[in-house]
């Protein structure tokens, strides 16, 4: 008998639960082959083992009663959870698949919108308005007091003035009455309406030679979009004051 | 009419034991085999509806035990689980297999000759008393196939045992040659 031939008959006789004694020449050739008698050796303690801890471990077993409470708690909880999981699983399933130029649109979308929020950039902040008027009749210059009375009724105790200079115009235009006409500049100017009152206001007293410019001013700042956005809803009540 | 739940426990019933025993032995430790047991309850509950052959429920259980089993041994925490060190494995060498907690270490060392897979078909075949029909309908393949992959993870686990025995320069009591009968 072969090797090959003896195990298979092992194997065949292990499976079957059949007494190999009763195999005449496979029991020869197991005596005169040390590798199938280790085969056979080894055939034997593994179906020990298995018998052996097969036995079942009985001890500490949950009644189904029990359990059932437990898996069902557990299974309410779970499918709580699988709602989201299906919610995430549904997405890329109808959306990102079924309309692929669409869902590109919005990340993209998305994209910039989370660039512009969250990333700082440079820009220009209008931090108020500065006036330049040119041809104040020396008088009216020269009476700070009037003026100051006049932006306190405008309600711009804020705004300041400066004079920033003052010329007799006969030098120049060769007249023999002489003005002299003065340079003044307003400044602390919240918003251009402002500005726009108190060049009304001096055109009222005197708008013969008077030349007037309002220019903002104009800040470099640093932040998001989400920053400025936040600036400019904070000076709304400002500007509409 | 039964609802789900109900027809669910009724249809475990018969299983309820047998499937924790089984856990325990596929695991080989009884805490980590119940909370194998307690995940494949959990979710077979939960997929009980989409079983529309209410007469498979018992392959359809084990497979459901068997795929949450394999998944269970990918997670990074049983990977990390300390195999036996050369000190335990040569104390096993010598004590008496009749014990069942050192025959449970023998067959874990003959075991990790074997695929997880080939792990659970052994286990239900020979500690499990599952006959090779129920087999081949459990693993929707043909007799034969079921007895190919037992003789060849036997196989496996017998030359485990003896290269263990040979390296150990032992004889493991029982090991000897014995007529069946």
């Amino acid at each position: 008998m072969q090797c090959h031939e003896a195990r298979n008959k092992l194997a065949e006789y292990n499976r079957k639960g059949i007494d190999i004694s009763s195999d005449r020449e496979l029991m020869e050739h197991i005596r005169q082959c040390p590798d199938c008698a280790r085969d056979l050796v080894a055939d034997n303690a593994l179906q020990k083992l298995f018998t052996t801890a097969g036995t079942d471990d009985t001890e500490g077993v949950m009644p189904m009663a029990e359990k059932r409470v437990q898996v069902e708690a557990e299974a309410a909880r779970a499918s709580g959870r699988a709602g989201w999981r299906r919610f995430f699983r549904w997405v890329p399933a109808n959306i990102l698949m079924k309309r692929p130029a669409m869902s590109f649109g919005t990340v993209v979308a998305v994209m910039v919108l989370a660039i512009l929020t969250f990333v700082p950039f440079d820009y220009h902040h209008t931090t108020g308005y500065t006036i330049t008027m040119e041809g104040v009749n020396e008088k009216l210059a020269g009476d700070i007091e009037r003026i100051c009375d006049m932006l306190h009724t405008m309600g711009l105790e804020d705004a300041e003035v400066d004079i920033l200079s003052c010329d007799t115009t006969c030098y120049l235009t060769g007249a023999k009455e002489c003005d002299t006409l003065c340079k003044l500049l307003f400044v602390e100017l919240k918003t251009r309406e402002e500005a726009q009152r108190v060049v009304s206001a001096f055109t009222r007293i005197d708008s013969k030679d008077l030349t007037t410019n309002i220019e903002p001013v104009r800040t470099r700042t640093s932040g998001t979009l989400l920053d400025r956005a936040n600036k400019t809803i904070l000076q709304r009540p400002l500007d509409s004051n | 009419m039964v609802d789900h739940g109900d027809l669910f426990w009724k249809l475990l019933e018969p299983e309820y034991i047998r499937g924790m025993m089984f856990c325990r032995k596929l695991t080989g430790s009884r805490d980590e085999g119940d909370d194998l047991y307690q995940d494949t309850l959990v979710l077979a509950f939960t997929k009980f509806p989409e079983l529309k052959d209410r007469g498979a429920f018992r392959a359809w259980f084990y497979r459901i035990l068997i795929n949450k089993f394999k998944s269970t041994i990918r997670r990074p925490w049983w990977k990390r689980r300390l195999p036996m060190t050369s000190t335990i494995e040569a104390q096993m060498i010598g004590a008496n297999p009749v014990d069942r907690h050192t025959a449970k270490r023998w067959l874990e060392r003959a075991f990790r000759a074997v695929s997880e897979e080939e792990k659970t078909l052994v286990t239900l075949f020979e500690m499990e008393g599952w006959n090779v029909r129920e087999l081949a309908g459990l693993y929707e393949t043909s007799e034969a196939v079921i007895k190919t992959r037992l003789f060849r993870a036997r196989r496996k686990m017998k030359q485990a045992l003896i290269k263990f025995s040979n390296k150990a320069g032992l004889k493991k009591p029982g090991m000897t040659v014995k007529k069946k009968g």
